[in-house]
C-alpha cells in the first residue's frame, strides 16, 4: 500500500483553507489546524489497519468517510466564524456612525 | 421665535432620520446561540458514547449484535431527529443545518455497518468513538462561537 504522507497533505489542505477563510483565517485557524492534524493522524492510522486486518474494507471506507465528514465539518465552522468576523466589523462601523450622528445632532453618547 | 424653532428643526430633522435608520441597522450574519442547542447535542453524544463503550466493553449477558441494539439506535436516530429540528428553527443557520445532517451520516454509516455485519471489529468501534467524539465537538464549539463572537 502506497505511504500516506501526513505531512505533505496537511499542508496542502491548510493552505487551501488559509485561501477560502481569506482576511479571516488568522482568527479562526487555531482550532481547525490541531483538528485537521488529527483528521490526518486518522486518516493515516486506518490505512495501516485496513492492511494489518485490524479492519474489514467495509469498515475502512465507513471510517475514511468520516474523515471526510470531519473535514466538512471543520469547513463549515470556518466559515460561520468568517461570517462572525464580517458580521462584527460591520456593526462596529454602525456603532461608529451612530455615535458620529448623535454627536453631530448634539445628543449626549 | 416660531422662525427660530422652523429653523431648528429644519436642521435637526434630518439627523433625526439617520439616527432612526442607523440604530436599528446592525446586521445579522449568524443566529444567536443557542443553549437549548448544545444541551441536546451534548446528551445525543453520550448517549452514542454510551452505545459504542457497550460494543467495546460489553458487560456479560449484554446482546452485542444489531438485533439487540435496535432500541438504542431508535433512540439515538430520535436525539440526531431533535437537534436537526433545533437547528433548522433559526434563521441565519445553514452551517448548523449542514454540520448536523452531516452528523446524522456518521452514525449512519455506524448503524447500517452494524445491520450488515451483524458485529463490528473493535478497532473500528475506537476509532468510530474518536470520530463522533470530533464531530460533536467541533459542531457545539461552532455554536460556542456564536456566543463568544469569535
Amino acid at each position: 500500500m502506497a505511504r500516506f504522507d501526513i505531512s505533505a497533505v496537511g499542508k496542502a489542505v491548510l493552505n487551501a483553507a488559509a485561501n477560502a477563510a481569506g482576511k479571516t483565517w488568522k482568527k479562526v485557524q487555531h482550532d481547525f489546524t490541531a483538528d485537521l492534524q488529527q483528521v490526518l493522524q486518522n486518516a493515516s492510522n486506518i490505512a495501516l489497519q485496513l492492511e494489518s486486518g485490524q479492519l474489514s474494507e467495509a469498515e475502512a471506507q465507513d471510517l475514511l468517510k468520516d474523515q471526510s465528514a470531519i473535514l466538512f465539518l471543520l469547513a463549515e465552522e470556518v466559515d460561520v466564524d468568517s461570517q462572525i468576523v464580517v458580521q462584527n466589523a460591520v456593526n462596529a462601523a454602525v456603532d461608529a456612525l451612530w455615535s458620529a450622528v448623535k454627536a453631530a445632532a448634539g445628543l449626549a453618547a | 421665535m416660531r422662525q427660530n424653532l422652523a429653523g431648528v428643526l429644519h436642521r435637526v430633522a434630518p439627523l433625526g432620520l439617520v439616527l432612526l435608520v442607523v440604530s436599528a441597522c446592525h446586521i445579522k450574519l449568524v443566529s444567536d446561540y443557542d443553549d437549548n442547542f448544545v444541551q441536546a447535542a451534548v446528551s445525543t453524544e453520550k448517549e452514542i458514547s454510551t452505545l459504542l463503550q457497550n460494543l467495546r466493553n460489553p458487560p456479560i449477558g449484554t446482546d452485542i449484535t444489531y438485533k439487540g441494539n435496535i432500541a438504542n439506535y431508535n433512540k439515538v436516530d430520535v436525539d440526531m431527529n431533535h437537534l436537526a429540528v433545533l437547528s433548522s428553527s433559526h434563521e441565519n443557520n445553514a452551517a448548523s443545518i449542514a454540520q448536523v445532517n452531516k452528523v446524522i451520516e456518521i452514525v449512519h454509516g455506524l448503524e447500517t455497518l452494524h445491520r450488515d455485519n451483524t458485529t463490528l471489529s473493535p478497532a473500528f468501534v475506537t476509532q468510530k468513538q474518536q470520530d463522533i467524539d470530533l464531530a460533536f465537538a467541533i459542531v457545539i464549539r461552532t455554536e460556542n462561537d456564536k456566543k463568544a463572537g469569535m
